[in-house]
């Protein structure tokens, strides 16, 4: 099966002269259909810079992203955006929803700009509401739903249509104990039965026990990649 | 509350400038902007105007008061034991030592027909010749000038002779010097007048001349008037800042909420928090203040500078009044103060719990209440309605108020209407939807931006509107006087204007005389005319203007000279089946046709009357470049007009066809003999007030136009994030700028279409009964324009990059 997502000895530097900060560094990283991916490492440690590459919301300074068959930095801006709204989805730690726009319209917008006809886009979206169990909430608006439910129509947002690519930058930082549970589930589902690409950031090692494979970045470098084992194990051994 | 807290929200509050520091500097130099302009006009007008002030007390004197007239005829109608002497305001620079003086000269007559004069020589001997000049005992201590000394006036250095002191002088520079002819001893000039002990100085006054009162009042206190002016300068723009420094602070104090709430959290009372936001208006109020006065301050000194090196110009050292500075400093940091008291309440109201909430603090609530509109709309119309009957200050204090009461009831609309159409976006495009729900859920930051708008639009409108109806009145008022080449010679003698008019082609000059009608006798006519006012004294009907209609009741004014005819004169006014007999028979009031036509209005026989005297009937005078009232000297005597019909004012030849350079120059060689005081040459009608026109009407243009660019980039700035979360689900950077297009010019739209009718209504009542001309096309091509270039700006503001959604940092 080839990898949704390959980053193939990706570096990326911010500044110039004498602030020159590298925030990854040859990173090598690919992702397969359906994987479950969770990046762990502290903070400054070039995680979110990951994301933004993945996603193509940003160029690497050195090396290649793929999505597909698809090179990022051959693509223009526009295309880069017409990728994202057809196979990448993203959720941040702070939901990042439109706050002009109740839960549906949020959740059918991506389709909406894609030119998909409203009584489709509606109609998927209502159904992505429905997998995260939200479907009661459809016509609600960002600041009259809790966290987790803004962080849920995030997720239906970001899996809506048929993703390829789901990037989660913090997706449960804050959110309790039990929403984020349910969050990484809703993520799992989306993976085992969509066939979704998966990346998520994370601090937490209980969250990143759901994943296929655990990569800890340090430094701009991924220092190790591995399996999960116990969340306690993984604090002790890795962090 | 304490020293120490207060130092802690103080340190909080600088705090927030450092984290905010763009809008922090953005907002310093929008206050530093208005205090700059007032301190930079408080510090220079009294530096070229005070002289003027001084000079107007200088001049004055001891006199009571100061007229323009026949030097035959108004002593005769003072009091016996009146001084009157004849001055001239230097109309030429004076220089002691190549440094350019104020002061006045008093002309001595060497036929010495002002026998009135008590002018005492001090030291020295009286001047004889033209080179020859006495001082005042004050300008000579002064400059140290003793006879023997030399000084500059005009093109003609003259010797200091003697030392003079005029009762008539307070203590003043004076020039005394000798005209070396002079036409006639009747010539009219400047006069000073002082009346004996215990004379009514009003009624004398009135008895003379309608406008000398208001000259005289107007001596007084000219210094704290233009500082207020500049006070009120500054307060047009501080209004505008206050509204931009309003959506900011909100903006800032959203942003904020997290750390207001961490400080709610250890302990921080409700006011303590919104003193935080407080203390952030006051600090950026004084820091912007402290830039305004410097800035002010330097540009005023290079300004005197440039002004010192003019020929003409006459500037003393910079006088900087402390205390009306400071005045607009208090004033900049309250204005301040207040535009964030809003927020700060708010800040001091949010609870801990809610501050860490993720969710926006704006919620759907509904926008601001209809009563709430309606009550601002009433209380602007009434206000309205109250200017339209008022006058002078309080009318425009009124106008001032009306207009930001329905600016601000306006914007207060504009927020409802932002919301219903948000309600009605569902099947809109992404882009218009998200721009109009943002709009609407924003209105802390798009309410006070759109009321600063609909201001600044309104202020221009209205400017545009007065100016051009300004100048459709000077058009229809001035264009059938002026429409045909003529000369206007000031001359007292008959022969130097024939002289001219010989060189220009024309067969004769034209006599013009004037009258000296009582104040009385013009009331309802020409009275409430503020051209007369400041016309000058004796001749009252020397202003144009076309028919004005206020509260039902049309009053003129007088588009020319009040002519009296004798006898032999008659012809030369009127055409020959004219009642000549009329004006013989001293019981007719001539006025002619272009006079009364103007702006479609015709006045018929028997419907005004002039002193009394009724209006029978229209001629046309022969010469009708010149409009004016033709009274016989019988009638002016028997309605107690005070007439000179002996003494022409000046005379006016009329060229059968366009003057040519080579006329021109004749008539200025021909009229050289004569020392003429006044040689007009009028080729037709001239549009003078034009390039200030053009000027005012470019700056108001500039003026929306930055301001546009202003609100827009504060718009897009604070909808980045929007734009971020866009981008991060696939909007093409044209979706986004499609987004921010629509931000953009929807708010420059809504503005737009409310600043068109505030603006056009308020110059109506500006205008006082003036017809309203405004300029349709300049106005639509303004407000669309604008509201294209809002949303070109809005559109090229958004970078083509997507922007990374950052993640939330305490």
């Amino acid at each position: 099966m080839s990898a949704v997502l390959v980053l193939d000895r990706v570096t990326k530097r911010h500044g110039d002269g004498r602030t020159v900060v590298d925030a990854l560094v040859n990173i090598s990283l690919s992702v397969k259909p359906g994987e479950l991916v969770a990046v762990m490492g502290p903070s400054g440690s070039g995680k979110s810079t990951l994301l933004s590459l993945s996603g193509g919301l940003d160029t690497p300074s050195e090396g290649r992203v793929t999505i597909g068959d698809i090179d990022l930095g051959s693509r223009s801006i526009s295309q880069l955006a017409a990728m994202r709204r057809r196979s990448v989805g993203f959720v941040f730690q702070d939901f990042n929803l439109v706050p002009g726009l109740s839960a549906i319209e949020n959740v059918s917008l991506p389709m909406e700009l894609d030119r998909v006809s409203l009584k489709s886009a509606r109609s998927q979206a209502a159904d992505a509401l429905e997998l995260v169990g939200l479907s009661d909430l459809a016509k609600r608006f960002p600041e009259e739903l809790s966290g987790g439910e803004q962080q849920r129509v995030a997720i239906a947002r970001a899996v809506v249509g048929e993703r390829q690519l789901l990037l989660a930058d913090e997706p449960t930082g804050a959110l309790d104990t039990v929403t984020g549970e349910n969050v990484m589930r809703l993520l799992r589902r989306s993976c085992d039965e969509r066939k979704v690409a998966t990346i998520i950031v994370t601090h937490n090692p209980t969250h990143a026990a759901w994943a296929d494979r655990i990569v800890f970045l340090r430094d701009g470098h991924i220092v190790d990649q591995t399996a999960p084992t116990g969340p306690d194990v993984l604090l002790a051994e890795r962090c | 509350m304490g020293r120490s807290d207060l130092i802690a929200t103080a340190r909080v509050a600088a705090r927030q400038m450092k984290r905010h520091r763009w809008s922090t500097v953005l907002l310093a130099l929008l206050v530093a902007a208005p205090v700059a302009l007032a301190t930079w006009s408080m510090s220079l007008l009294p530096t070229v105007n005070p002289t003027a002030a001084d000079q107007i007390a200088g001049q004055l004197g001891n006199a009571d008061f100061r007229m323009f007239g026949s030097q035959l005829v108004v002593p005769e109608n003072l009091p016996t034991g009146s001084m009157v002497e004849m001055v001239q305001f230097s109309p030429e620079p004076i220089d002691v030592d190549g440094q350019p003086i104020s002061v006045i000269v008093r002309r001595l007559q060497p036929d010495a027909t002002l026998e009135q004069s008590r002018s005492v020589l001090l030291s020295g001997r009286w001047p004889n010749t033209a080179t020859e000049a006495a001082v005042s005992p004050r300008m000579a201590k002064d400059l140290r000038l003793r006879e023997g000394a030399s000084i500059r006036v005009g093109e003609a250095a003259r010797i200091i002779v003697g030392i003079v002191r005029s009762p008539l002088n307070r203590n003043g520079y004076d020039v005394r010097v000798v005209e070396a002819s002079v036409d006639s001893p009747r010539s009219y000039s400047e006069l000073l007048v002082r009346l004996p002990v215990g004379s009514r100085v009003e009624q004398v006054m009135a008895s003379i001349t309608s406008g000398a009162s208001d000259s005289r009042a107007s001596y007084a206190g000219v210094n704290s008037s233009t500082n207020g002016v500049s006070l009120l300068a500054e307060l047009l723009p501080l209004t505008e800042v206050v509204l931009i420094a309003a959506a900011l602070f909100t903006v800032t104090a959203a942003k904020e909420r997290r750390m207001l709430g961490l400080m709610s959290a250890v302990g921080a009372s409700a006011r303590q928090c919104a003193l935080v936001v407080l203390s952030h208006a006051a600090l950026v109020g004084v820091i912007g203040s402290a830039l305004g006065v410097g800035v002010g301050l330097a540009i005023a000194t290079a300004f005197r500078q440039w002004l010192s090196g003019r020929q003409s110009f006459v500037a003393d050292s910079l006088r900087v009044p402390v205390g009306w500075v400071a005045l607009s400093v208090v004033l900049a940091v309250l204005a301040l103060v207040a535009a964030a008291a809003r927020p700060a309440i708010a800040a001091g109201r949010e609870s801990v719990a809610a501050s860490f909430h993720q969710g926006s603090r704006t919620t759907h609530k509904s926008p601001t209440s209809w009563v709430r509109i309606a009550i601002g709309m009433a209380l602007g119309v009434a206000t309205l309605v109250f200017a339209n009957r008022a006058k002078d200050t309080v009318r425009v204090i009124a106008i001032l108020g009306s207009l930001i009461l329905l600016v601000v009831s306006v914007g207060m609309l504009s927020e409802r209407v932002f919301a219903h159409l948000a309600d009605r976006s569902s099947g809109m495009r992404p882009s218009v939807r998200i721009a109009l729900r943002d709009l609407a859920r924003s209105r802390g930051r798009t309410g006070p931006l759109t009321i600063a708008l609909v201001a600044a639009l309104t202020l221009s409108v209205m400017m545009l509107t007065v100016l051009s109806s300004s100048a459709a009145h000077s058009r229809a008022t001035y264009q059938p006087a002026l429409e045909q080449s003529q000369v206007l010679i000031a001359a007292q003698s008959q022969a130097a204007a024939d002289a001219v008019a010989k060189a220009i082609g024309a067969s004769t000059a034209f006599p013009l005389r004037a009258a000296f009608v009582p104040d009385a006798v013009l009331t309802g006519l020409v009275r409430s005319s503020s051209s007369v006012q400041s016309s000058t004294a004796g001749i009252p009907a020397e202003v144009y203007g076309a028919p004005k209609t206020k509260n039902g009741v049309t009053t003129f004014e007088l588009g020319g000279t009040v002519g009296i005819v004798r006898p032999e004169d008659v012809g030369s006014y009127t055409s020959a089946k004219y009642a000549a007999n009329d004006l013989a028979v001293g019981k007719a009031v001539v006025l002619s046709p272009g006079l009364l036509r103007n702006d479609g209005v015709v006045v018929q026989p028997g419907e005004i009357t002039i002193g009394g005297v009724e209006h029978v009937g229209t001629a046309r005078p022969r010469y009708r470049a010149m409009p004016a009232v033709l009274i016989s000297p019988e009638t002016a005597a028997a309605h107690g007009l005070i007439v000179d019909t002996a003494t022409p004012l000046a005379f006016l030849a009329r060229a059968s066809s366009p003057l040519t350079e080579p006329q021109r120059q004749a008539a200025l060689v021909a009229a050289q003999p004569f020392r003429l005081t006044r040689l007009d040459f009028e080729t037709g009608y001239h549009d003078k007030g034009a390039t200030v026109r053009n000027v005012l009407s470019l700056f108001a243009v500039l003026f929306s136009l930055g301001l546009i660019a202003l609100i827009t980039a504060l718009t897009i700035a604070e909808s980045a994030k929007v734009s971020a979360v866009l981008a991060s689900i696939g909007a093409s950077p044209r979706m986004r700028r499609s987004q921010a297009a629509t931000t953009t010019g929807a708010v420059a739209a809504i503005a737009s279409v409310a600043a068109a009718p505030v603006g056009v209504v308020l110059a109506a009542v500006a205008n006082e009964g003036t017809p309203l001309h405004p300029p349709f096309s300049l106005l639509g091509a303004m407000l669309l324009g604008l509201v294209i270039v809002a949303a070109f700006a809005g559109a090229l503001f958004t970078r083509n990059a997507p922007s990374v959604v950052r993640q939330r940092t305490v």
